[in-house]
């Protein structure tokens, strides 16, 4: 190998290391833009997310609940909100549902508190015999106690809680999907509502899966 | 130098020894401690509670020595024993000071008093300082006793230092809590500091602001100058020298003339409810400096109407003074005063009453002297300088008939005495005379029209009933505004809005009276919860001897009187007003005359009534009225009536309005225009309740704030609840008395509810006991089928029919349901299936074709279940089935279809009383046209009334259509109006008949919607659809939608459109207001069906 072919064969290692370099600080780019942005669209998108939880044991008594999440609100104020959501009442019995820790506001309210939790409708016969809950909450003073973006924060998400018992129809490896079928954080202005029919409001079902 | 150190020592020790020796032979008492006191009050209501002395309890000084020596392990109490600083020391506390006070000053003993609650949160329930329950509030130092967190520190961790001073404070109603206008009074100085303790110089005034320190239990203290307050001095509490009222910035100011120690005070007030929620505050004043002659302010002249009733055939002397120190009697008889009117003379009256009226009475030369001027009697003159003219002519001899005679005067016009002499023979001769001093109610009603309170009326109960939409047991939100809404007329009495309270109701009452355990009552010691409750349920026909598994009308008599007057004059008062409601019978006869005396026992001198005090108030002088009116046949009780009207007349101001204490307010008005109709006196037109031409009627709507259709309870304070509700059950009271109906509170117009009478044979009027009762009566049910008008005679149509019931209680033990109905022959029953609200059984059915008879049962035969409506009623409506009716092969042009029979049984043995009850099936049936073709039948669903967002010029329709397919579209059109109806497709599920709706010009008469030839269809076109609730037409029913009804009634963005109007007025009444919010809610969280849906598949047709 003359001295020419040496250099050149020593020219070609160096480039091919150079665009292997080059490669590596591009993937390294694109993956770290990718997870900021995958992380950007969970804070910025109002999500609602039914907590899917642990494998539950066929052999499960108890009661367990569900955490109905949402991850963000807008600027607007959400005077009500409800939500639709299905699951086999054959396998599972709705209990009814326990508060969470997402307030409401209490302008100009007779406490002297300055929020409130908020008072959930449902009814739980109606539930079980159809297999949709149906959860409202309505402000009737018109604003005064709305959902408002400023009463969230990282541990203050759980917008409520379902509970349910598992019925004795229940086998291993079950699974039961639990699905919002409709949820709707509404403003006055209805453009500034949160809703699943417009894609405004994003959701996450939840899944529950039986084992030993 | 070293004698000279030698001296100088000497001197500095000698000077030593001598100071030691003055201070040796100077009294130790120089040295002692200055004791150390702290002071304390305690108030009940507007008044400082006296002591077991009769002394008021008033900044008491209790010497922190005293209350040191109380050892709280001696009380059982070591438990609250507080070392604040850890020094191992106990602190001396305010628990301390309770006991000691509570002891020493009440003399009552400790073991009475009953604590709860642990360290740090000590709890009084009942018995300190004699009070009988738990309504108490404290104050320390002027303050609420917080911590930096808003936290209150209870009794036995406040630790005492000298000079401390605390307020006590109980309140019967329980609204102090949550009152805005909740608070103690003090005295602040010119600093703005609150001080219990002032000094003053004679004749220089002493200037204190007066505030309320409001807030507390939990938040910040909020300091407010209470402006027209009453604020009494004197040298006692209670016994005022004179008073002084504050100004705009709550300031008085005092000129004290004599050097003494005096005391200033106010009483405490109301606040936003009716209820006093403030407490009395009092200072001492220390004045010093010589006497002065306080400077008199000029007396107003002070005028009143007076009338002097000479008696015919006497000859008389009248002898009359008013003086500046001789106000108080001002005639006599004899040697009797017979008044004390208090020197407010603005018009006698002389009248000369024959034996045979109107036989001439001759009164020749009678003079008056006054001033020592002698006068003549005028009638109807005015008198000018001093001449008092009595006589028609001055100076003339006249011949006086029967007959009123009038003058005007004075204060300082009738400064000496006047003679009315018999000047026959020229000497004024002393006669022992007759002279009746009342006042003049000889007009009765002035020219005025009675005014038409309706708009306001109806605005207001619209607001009371959107925005209390679930009243439950309470003054507020609760028994008022359900007494407005039943007597005013806007619900009628089956209506949800009253069966879904009444429904709270027998809830809360199976607790509360279980809870206090007292024979019905709902409450130890306040009878007028129960008094409350009962008047309210009354006025929606429900009877009070039965509500759950308690009688509250045999609270009355199995707690005896002494509960009932435990309130004062307010429990009597209010036990009567609710016994007369319905009639009530009580198991002691003597209850409702033993109230009359007691009531008639508390009559004031001035003829009003009050909670507290010697002055009429004019809301429980009103309310008093209200109570005696059905015992006016009494003499004492007319009489004492009669006081009471001339009374009030003399209280109202030239606004129209009443005082109450200093201020005018709504709820005064209010209470008078009950009164007064329940008496037969119109409050906008008798002339004796009507000054400078403003009534009482006008007075209460000088409150009224339009754009919140709600009432204020002083003028421009804002508006408030309590306020709202008792204004607008006055109006209700004007408004029936206008309208010739019966008074707010007498119910005999009223349809009463049957009651079921739990078993129980022990006559005791407790729950249900197994044994057998004496009577039974059961609900009323009513069934509710309505045919649709008409159905196509093609084979094979079907269409549907619900069975409704009115009157269903889920707490009557309901076990089966029978039904038959007659079918016509040619149809045939398709099915029949059970609403999906009912609950508890299983529907069978069988249908026999021959005799065209449906028969049908509901029950559960394993377990014998009780029956229940879990859905919402519509309208006082609840489902049970539905019936599918097929056409098979009919032959004539129309069928009745009809319930035939109808029952609800309790249990198998038909020979009992209660085995069943007999549903009313008189209506259930009607008539079906049987057509061939396109046919249309048309039912209004509602017009709007102007006061909700649907105007009058509006109306709803529902056709239903025979033989088209379903959702092709139909336009109407007559020439002049071109409507597009739109499909409804849960209409038509439920009558199986094509059915659509639209918003339709009221004035378009019904009949035109059934003609043929007004209608376009287009069977290649799809109508436009309507889903009921669905406000912005998205296909989905959610909080969205609900939240539109709500800011449609708020008047936020736009008025809705036509179509939205038809989606969102679910409830099909003539508003679209928040019950229409609350339908959607009901609908999608308990698929209860629409009210529209309901009323669709129920009206009749108008065309038939």
């Amino acid at each position: 190998m003359s001295r020419k072919e040496k250099a050149s064969k020593k020219k070609q290692r160096i480039i091919i290391l150079l665009v292997i370099i080059l490669l590596l600080l591009l993937l390294t780019l694109f993956l770290f833009v990718f997870k900021r942005d995958n992380d950007n669209s969970v804070i910025s998108e109002p999500t609602l997310t039914v907590e899917t939880p642990q494998k539950l044991s066929v052999a499960e008594t108890d009661t367990f609940s569900l955490d109905v999440l949402i991850s963000s609100l807008g600027e607007a104020l959400y005077p009500a909100a409800s939500m639709s959501i299905s699951f086999d009442p054959s396998t599972l019995e709705f209990l009814g549902v326990e508060e969470g820790n997402v307030f409401v506001h209490n302008y100009g309210g007779e406490s002297r508190v300055d929020r409130l939790l908020p008072d959930w409708s449902v009814n739980i016969e109606q539930s079980n015999k159809s297999g949709l809950i149906n959860i409202m909450y309505l402000d009737i003073t018109g604003g005064r106690k709305s959902f408002g973006k400023d009463l969230l924060a990282e541990d203050y998400n759980v917008v409520l809680r379902l509970r349910f018992r598992l019925r004795g129809s229940a086998r291993v490896g079950d699974i039961y999907d639990i699905i919002v079928e409709d949820a709707v954080f509404a403003a006055s202005d209805e453009t500034q509502s949160l809703a699943m029919t417009t894609g405004t409001l994003k959701i996450i079902n939840s899944k529950i899966v039986i084992g030993e | 130098m070293k004698t000279n150190s030698t001296h100088i020592a000497t001197k500095f020790i000698s000077l030593i020894l001598a100071v030691f020796m003055i201070i040796g032979v100077m009294p130790t008492i120089a040295f002692a401690d200055t004791p150390e006191y702290v002071y304390i009050s305690a108030s009940h209501d507007a008044d400082f509670i006296n002591d077991k002395n009769g002394a008021p309890l008033v900044y008491r000084a209790v010497a922190l020595d005293d209350l040191n020596s109380i050892d709280l392990d001696t009380y059982g109490l070591s438990d609250y024993l507080y070392d604040k600083d850890g020094d191992g020391n106990y602190e001396i506390t305010l628990l301390h000071l309770y006991i000691y006070v509570h002891e020493v000053i009440f003399g009552l003993d400790w073991s009475s008093v009953n604590i709860s609650g642990g360290a740090g949160s000590i709890y009084f329930a009942g018995g300190l300082f004699g009070f009988e329950d738990e309504n108490l509030r404290y104050n320390y130092n002027g303050a609420y006793p917080a911590d930096e967190n808003g936290r209150g520190f209870t009794a036995d961790q406040i630790v005492l230092s000298d000079s401390d001073f605390i307020e006590v404070a109980h309140f019967s109603d329980w609204s102090f809590y949550g009152d805005s206008a909740s608070g103690f009074h003090y005295f602040t100085d010119e600093n703005d500091e609150i001080n219990i303790s002032y000094s003053a110089e004679t004749g220089k005034a002493l200037s204190v602001k007066l505030i309320r320190v409001g807030g507390g239990m939990g938040g910040a203290d909020t300091q407010t100058p209470e402006a027209g307050y009453t604020v009494y001095y004197g040298t006692e509490i209670g016994n005022a020298i004179a008073s002084v009222t504050t100004d705009d910035n709550g300031i008085a100011n005092i000129t004290f003339s004599d050097p003494s120690t005096y005391y200033i005070w106010c009483r405490g007030g109301k606040g936003d409810s009716d209820a006093i929620v403030s407490t009395p505050a009092s200072a001492t004043v220390t004045v010093t400096g010589e006497a002065v002659i306080p400077e008199q302010p000029e007396t107003p002249e002070e005028k009143t109407d007076i009338k002097v009733t000479i008696d015919e055939g006497m000859d008389f002397y009248a002898s009359a003074y008013c003086c500046d120190d001789c106000y108080t009697e001002l005639f006599y008889s004899g040697d009797e005063p017979v008044t004390s009117v208090n020197t407010t003379i603005e018009k006698w009256e002389c009248e000369f009453h024959g034996k045979n009226p109107p036989a001439e009475y001759k009164v020749n030369n009678i003079a008056v002297s006054a001033s020592n001027n002698a006068n003549y009697i005028v009638k109807g003159a005015t008198i000018n300088g001093n001449y008092y003219a009595f006589g028609e002519a001055e100076g003339s001899s006249e011949t006086y008939t029967v007959g009123t005679y009038t003058v005007k005067m004075n204060k300082s016009q009738l400064d000496t005495a006047i003679y009315a002499s018999n000047y026959e023979d020229g000497t004024p001769e002393d006669i022992t005379i007759h002279i009746h001093i009342e006042k003049i109610e000889t007009e009765t009603d002035t020219s005025r029209e009675p005014q038409d309170v309706s708009a306001i009326l109806n605005a207001t109960m619209a607001k009371l009933a959107s925005t209390i939409t679930a009243p439950a047991f309470g003054t507020n939100a609760g028994e008022w505004t359900v007494l407005s809404l039943a007597r005013g007329g806007y619900f009628a009495k089956d209506n949800a809005y009253f069966t879904d309270y009444y429904d709270r109701i027998v809830a809360t009452v199976n607790e509360t009276a279980a809870s206090v355990n007292l024979n019905g009552a709902l409450h130890k010691n306040k009878s007028t919860d129960n008094s409350r409750l009962i008047v309210a349920l009354s006025s929606i026909g429900k009877n009070a001897t039965s509500v759950g598994d308690w009688d509250l009308v045999e609270a009355y008599s199995a707690n005896g009187f002494n509960w009932i007057k435990k309130q004062g004059i307010n429990g009597p008062i209010w036990a009567l007003i609710a016994l007369d409601s319905n009639d009530y019978e009580t198991s002691d006869p003597t209850i409702r005359q033993q109230c009359i005396d007691f009531i008639l026992e508390k009559q004031l001198e001035d003829g009003g009534w009050t909670l507290s005090g010697t002055v009429a108030d004019p809301d429980i002088t009103g309310m008093t009225l209200q109570a005696l009116i059905n015992y006016a046949d009494q003499e004492a009780v007319a009489a004492a009536a009669a006081k009471a009207i001339a009374c009030l007349s003399e209280m109202q101001q030239t606004s129209g309005g009443f005082l109450y204490g200093t201020s005018e307010t709504s709820e005064s008005a209010a209470q008078v225009i009950v009164a007064l109709t329940a008496w037969g006196i119109n409050p906008d037109t008798d002339s004796r309740f009507v000054k400078e031409d403003k009534s009482v009627v006008d007075a209460i709507l000088d409150y009224y704030v339009e754009d919140e259709a709600m009432f204020e309870h002083q003028a421009a304070a804002g508006t408030n609840d309590m306020a709202t509700d008792q204004a607008c059950y006055a109006l209700v009271a004007y408004n029936r008395f206008v309208n010739n109906q019966n008074s707010l509170y007498d119910m005999s117009d009223v349809v009463f509810d049957s009651v079921t009478t739990p078993d129980d044979g022990n006559d005791d009027n407790t729950p249900d006991d197994g044994e057998g009762d004496d009577t039974v009566t059961l609900d009323k049910l009513t069934a509710v089928f309505n045919p649709p008008a008409q159905v196509s005679g093609l084979s094979g149509t079907t269409f549907d029919v619900p069975v409704y019931i009115t009157g269903w209680n889920n707490e009557s033990g309901y076990k089966l349901i029978d039904m038959i109905v007659s079918v016509p022959e040619g149809i045939t029953v398709e099915e029949v299936t059970a609403a999906s609200g009912l609950t508890g059984g299983e529907l069978e059915y069988s249908f026999e074709k021959e005799t065209g008879k449906l028969r049908v049962v509901y029950f559960d035969s394993n377990n014998n279940n009780d029956l229940t409506i879990t859905s919402d009623s519509f309208d006082g409506m609840n489902e049970l089935f539905n019936i599918k009716f097929k056409v098979e092969d009919v032959k004539s042009s129309a069928v009745y279809i009809g319930i035939s029979g109808m029952s609800v049984k309790f249990h198998s043995d038909s020979t009992a009383d209660d085995s069943m009850i007999v549903v009313n099936t008189d209506s259930a049936n009607g008539n079906v046209a049987i057509v061939y073709g396109v046919s249309f039948s048309a039912v209004c669903l509602y017009t709007g009334d102007d006061v909700d967002l649907i105007p009058k010029t509006k109306k709803a329709v529902a056709i239903s259509v025979t033989d088209i397919t379903a959702g092709n579209k139909i336009v109407y059109s007559d020439g002049t109006n071109k409507i597009e109806f739109k499909y409804s497709d849960e209409i038509t599920a439920k009558t199986g008949i094509a059915s659509y709706v639209a918003l339709v010009d009221s004035s378009i008469a019904m009949e035109n919607f059934v003609k043929i030839e007004n209608y376009d269809i287009n069977i290649d076109e799809d109508a436009s659809t309507v889903v009921f609730g669905d406000s912005n037409a998205d296909g989905v029913i959610n909080a969205q939608d609900a939240l539109a009804a709500v800011d449609f009634w708020l008047r936020k963005g736009d008025a809705p459109t036509d179509d939205q109007i038809l989606a969102v007025n679910v409830n099909s009444d003539s508003r679209i207001n928040t019950f229409d919010a609350l339908g959607i809610v009901e609908h999608f969280v308990n698929g209860s069906e629409y009210g529209v849906i309901t009323k669709a598949a129920t009206l009749n047709s108008d065309n038939q």
